[in-house]
């Protein structure tokens, strides 16, 4: 069974719609047990950076995620602002991140990109990974947002986008990934990247 | 760089889809469920859904439709029609929609916009704007172009990206519907007041058009509903959106 985190954020719903589709067992929690019995952990992201912490402290998921994830090595892949409170610190807000990849979250710089939020189907360099099986490379992801992922170190990059700037949208540390696009809703890779998460990601 | 999105925007009136010109005399083009279907399966770069008539019969936006549209879609989207507080935007985006437009409770200019900011950040957040063209100025419009604003352009959309507003959909009423390309002027003229991505609505009837926006505008995306839903100058319904090849080398064209 596969956690997928509720926080009161999220578009829990998209992600869920695929994992149905290829008929994954789920369960959409915060709570300690579930997350305990889950064999991989999902935290899905449309929200807000400071939200998104807040909801997680607020029922102590972080303390259980830390357990899960960092102690236990259970895989775990945060989506789009899932991914970003990996992190340490953001621009998006005073939280400090979860800190599970070092790394800074920073405001697109308007000058450098055509327009902020960065929104639209972008090109992907693709590395190979567990994650990444199967991909091919420059392959079209949708993205949304208008924070990005900088890691203390570049090892963890797993994936990369350009937008006036290179973007790093795939992370990877052990047992941890992130992705700053959102699969749940770039057609078929976007769905075989959930299902090598599912199926290959350890 | 420019990245491009071509955008169906679907109307729906009495939870059918419609398509009207001017934003009056709307007629019935077919069922939701499987227009969205057809456009996720030919890889539309999003879609919009708007419901017209929600204002005017005091309603929200139809969440049942999510419910029943998002086990066949892939792609990302946009809904707006009626929304007026945080809980009903909270429960749209808990179905999986990744971004609210909001229209008629911009006039009121609550604290809505910043609400929903901060809980699911700008990315989510599109202010749908009608603007008409009077006396050579374009006015804002709301509850569906029925209601003339006092609202200066220029004020307004500094307004909405000072309260958090990710998107700004701009819809010219004189065009919508028309599909006689879209207001070069018009899209000249809102490059100049913000660095906010926009989506530009209203006129549009084959690429080409689309192609004329980009080169002569600093938009990189834009919307289109008729040339999206019907065939041919007769008008036969018709859903349709180009093929992934021609987008693709469109896309590429804008990506140096």
């Amino acid at each position: 069974m596969i956690a997928i985190i509720d926080y009161d954020g999220g578009n829990i719903k998209s992600i869920t719609s695929v994992l149905n589709k290829d008929k994954i067992k789920f369960k959409i929690t915060n709570n300690k047990k579930v997350i305990e019995e889950s064999k991989k952990i999902i935290l899905p992201g449309v929200s807000n950076f400071t939200h998104c912490m807040q909801n997680l402290k607020k029922n102590s998921v972080d303390e259980i995620l830390k357990e899960e994830v960092i102690n236990k090595k259970k895989p775990f892949l945060g989506i789009c602002s899932g991914m970003q409170v990996l992190g340490s610190e953001s621009e998006e807000g005073n939280y400090k991140g979860l800190n599970f990849i070092e790394g800074k979250i920073i405001k697109l710089p308007v000058n450098k990109c055509n327009t902020v939020p960065h929104m639209g189907w972008n090109k992907v360099k693709i590395y190979e990974t567990e994650l990444t099986k199967n991909i091919a490379d420059l392959s079209r992801f949708y993205f949304c947002h208008s924070y990005h992922f900088v890691p203390m170190d570049p090892s963890n990059i797993i994936m990369k986008t350009n937008y006036g700037l290179e973007i790093c949208c795939g992370l990877k540390k052990d047992n941890i990934y992130g992705i700053q696009f959102h699969p749940e809703k770039s057609l078929n890779f976007g769905k075989l990247i959930l299902s090598n998460f599912i199926n290959n990601c350890q | 760089m420019k990245l491009i999105r071509i955008i169906p925007i679907l109307l729906i009136k009495d939870n059918f889809l419609v398509k009207g010109e001017k934003f009056e005399n709307h007629n019935y083009v077919g069922d939701i469920y499987n227009a969205v279907k057809i456009f996720s399966e030919k890889s539309s770069h999003e879609i919009i859904l708007l419901d017209i008539n929600a204002t005017k019969n005091q309603k929200t936006f139809d969440i049942e439709i999510i419910k029943k549209i998002k086990k066949e879609i892939f792609v990302p989207l946009t809904v707006g029609g009626g929304l007026r507080n945080l809980n009903e935007v909270t429960a749209l985006i808990n179905e999986g929609v990744e971004k609210i437009a909001i229209n008629s409770i911009l006039s009121q200019q609550s604290n809505i916009l910043s609400k929903i900011a901060n809980k699911f950040g700008s990315q989510s957040l599109v202010a749908s704007l009608d603007v008409r063209k009077i006396n050579n100025e374009y006015i804002i419009h709301f509850n569906n172009g029925k209601i003339k604003s006092e609202q200066n352009l220029k004020n307004f959309i500094k307004y909405l990206e000072n309260e958090g507003v990710g998107e700004i959909l701009i819809t010219s009423i004189d065009k919508e519907g028309t599909r006689s390309g879209f207001d070069i002027n018009l899209f000249q003229q809102i490059d100049a007041l913000t660095s906010l991505p926009i989506v530009a609505n209203g006129g549009a009837n084959n690429l080409d058009d689309f192609e004329i926006l980009f080169d002569n505008t600093k938009i990189s995306s834009a919307a289109g509903g008729a040339c999206f839903v019907y065939y041919g100058k007769r008008k036969a319904v018709l859903i349709n959106y180009p093929d992934t090849k021609t987008i693709e080398q469109l896309m590429q064209k804008y990506e140096i």
